[in-house]
This record gives structure tokens, sequence and C-alpha cells, in this order.
């Protein structure tokens, strides 16, 4: 099934298919993301929440259909992604808190949907030097950076001190599959050794609503 | 002098407009972005919040704010000279 991009990515292809990618959150951000790493030719895929399918997720949760509410989302996730191709799903049934053991994987996509678990997440990912592609939404925009252990800023370093808002943020469908889709193509930039080309020390803001597409080059 | 870039959505609550002020410290700095632009800035300890009207409504933002691409608060920087301030709203929602 990956006739029309195996050429393109050549001898990376077989590094992606070999990595481990984990997807911290399978909401918004991370429904997209499942479903483009499964399509992009990841093999071994850890998936890790704890939530429902609830009828307002379908707006922007593109895993998910009338039928899934109710159900777990590891659930419905590993269905539909395993109905796409053959892949590896380890579905990790936990809220991230500081007793979260992270698998050994190649690199972490922060798709979670507030900074303070991002925080937790993230120094647990510099502990065991795993890459992590971090994206955040809300309304028509969203974020996308990289964080290398050694090679960048920390996220907390990047953004500081963050009150999350307690309510859902109300957020545009297209910009969750933007950032997503942004998201998996620096995984693989990162599997595949481009950091040059990454968003390595580089913070990507965008918005839909003017389509802006900013770049901070971080120091 | 120092450029005043808004990014994200930030730029449509200050009416995408950019500034120069005069070089300083960070208080001076956005209180004279304040006066430019109309919005309110407020430091909470190491948190700080724009307020500004949008569509005939006050919005509150917490934001970010990077001198040569450092975080000011996370790196401490206290005076300013030259160079480009840019400020965005950290977006949470996944």
């Amino acid at each position: 099934m990956f006739e029309r991009h195996r050429e393109l990515l050549g001898s990376c292809f077989e590094k992606i298919s070999d990595s481990g990618i984990l997807i911290a959150g399978v909401g918004g951000l991370g429904s997209t993301v499942a479903e483009l790493s499964v399509r992009t030719g990841f093999k071994n895929i850890y998936l890790v929440d704890y939530k429902e399918v609830d009828e307002p997720d379908l707006n922007r949760q593109i895993l998910y259909t009338k039928k899934d509410i109710g159900n777990l989302k590891l659930n419905s996730a590993e269905k539909r992604l395993k109905e796409i191709a053959d892949v590896n799903i380890v579905k990790i049934n936990k809220r991230i808190d500081e007793n979260f053991d992270i698998p050994d994987v190649d690199v972490i996509i922060d798709c979670l949907d507030n900074f303070k678990t991002r925080y937790i997440l993230e120094e647990k990912a510099f502990k065991k030097k795993i890459p992590f592609v971090h994206g955040g939404v809300k309304g028509y925009a969203g974020q996308v950076t990289v964080v290398y252990p050694h090679k960048t800023k920390r996220l907390k370093e990047i953004f500081g001190e963050i009150e999350d808002e307690i309510n859902p943020p109300q957020v545009f469908p297209a910009v969750v599959t933007l950032v997503g889709s942004i998201q998996i193509s620096e995984a693989v930039k990162i599997i595949c050794g481009n950091e040059d080309g990454s968003l390595m020390n580089r913070l990507l803001v965008v918005d839909l609503s003017i389509n802006s597409f900013d770049l901070i080059y971080l120091s | 002098m120092i450029k005043v870039v808004f990014k994200g959505p930030l730029r449509k609550s200050v009416g995408f407009r950019d500034l120069e002020v005069e070089d300083g410290d960070l208080e001076n700095i956005l209180r004279k972005i304040s006066e430019e632009l109309g919005v309110n800035f407020k430091i909470e300890g190491d948190k700080i919040y724009m307020r500004a009207n949008v569509d005939g409504m006050v919005a509150k933002f917490m934001i970010s704010i990077f001198y040569g691409g450092k975080n000011v608060i996370t790196e401490k920087i206290r005076n300013f000279e030259g160079g480009v301030l840019d400020i965005i709203t950290p977006m949470g929602g996944g």
C-alpha cells in the first residue's frame, strides 16, 4: 500500500517501518497523527489514552464515528488503524502522571490537551533521551515544535509557566488535522535524520483564520 | 529600537499592527505597547497576560514573549536593545 511514497522516502522508509512511535493522547491531534502514522508506514505504534469517545469529539477526532460513542478510544482507534494496514498497536490505558513509564520508542508525539501533562511527559522523554514532537491547538490556530534532548530548549523553557484552561476550548476541525499532519511530518524527519529541515529550534505558529504561518527561530 | 511582532491569533487582536518601541526593560516596553495598541499586560509571577478588544469583546490571553528567540521569562532577560520581540499565545488544546 506504500507504492505512492516509498520511493519518495527512499531508505528512510525502512527506518520508519522499524521505529517505535508513541502517540500521547488519541483525541483530536492524536487521531490525525495515528491515522497518518499507519498510512506513512509506521508499524509499531503505542497509543496512550484513558477516555471514551464522546459525541462532541466527532468534529475533529477523525478516527471515530457515531458507532464509537461510549467506547474506549484506544479500542476504537486500534480497530480503525488495523483496518487500514497490518500494524502492531500497543494500547496504554493510563493517565499520564508522575508514575507513567515511557516504553522504549524512537519518538513521542505530544497530542495532549493541557500543558501540565505535557511538561510531565516531556520531562520523562528528556530523561530517556527521546525526541518529543509538540503540538497544540485552539480556535483557528495552533503551534508545533520539536524538543530534542540536549539539542534544543526544553518545552517549559520555550513556553514558560502556562495556566491551563478549565473549559475545553472551541477548536476549528481543519486546524487540528493541519497541526497533526505537521507533527507526523516532523516525526518522519526526526526518524530519518533530517534535523536541518525540522522544527528543532523553531516554533511554527499557524492561524487559519488569517492564513498566517509564522516561524520563530528559538535560540 | 525594538521591533514588536504579534504572531498567530494575537495579530488579529492588535489590528494586524507591528510596531517599534524604544529600548528598555520589559515593563517599560509592555507599557509602550499598551499605549500604542490599546491593549493591557499583566505580569503575575512567571506568567504574563494580555487583554485586548477582539470583535467588541475583551479577550484575555496568556502570552509568551521571545526576544532573539529566547523566552524572556524563563531566560530572565531584563534589558532589551534592538532586535525583535515576538509575542504569541500558547495554545493548549489537543
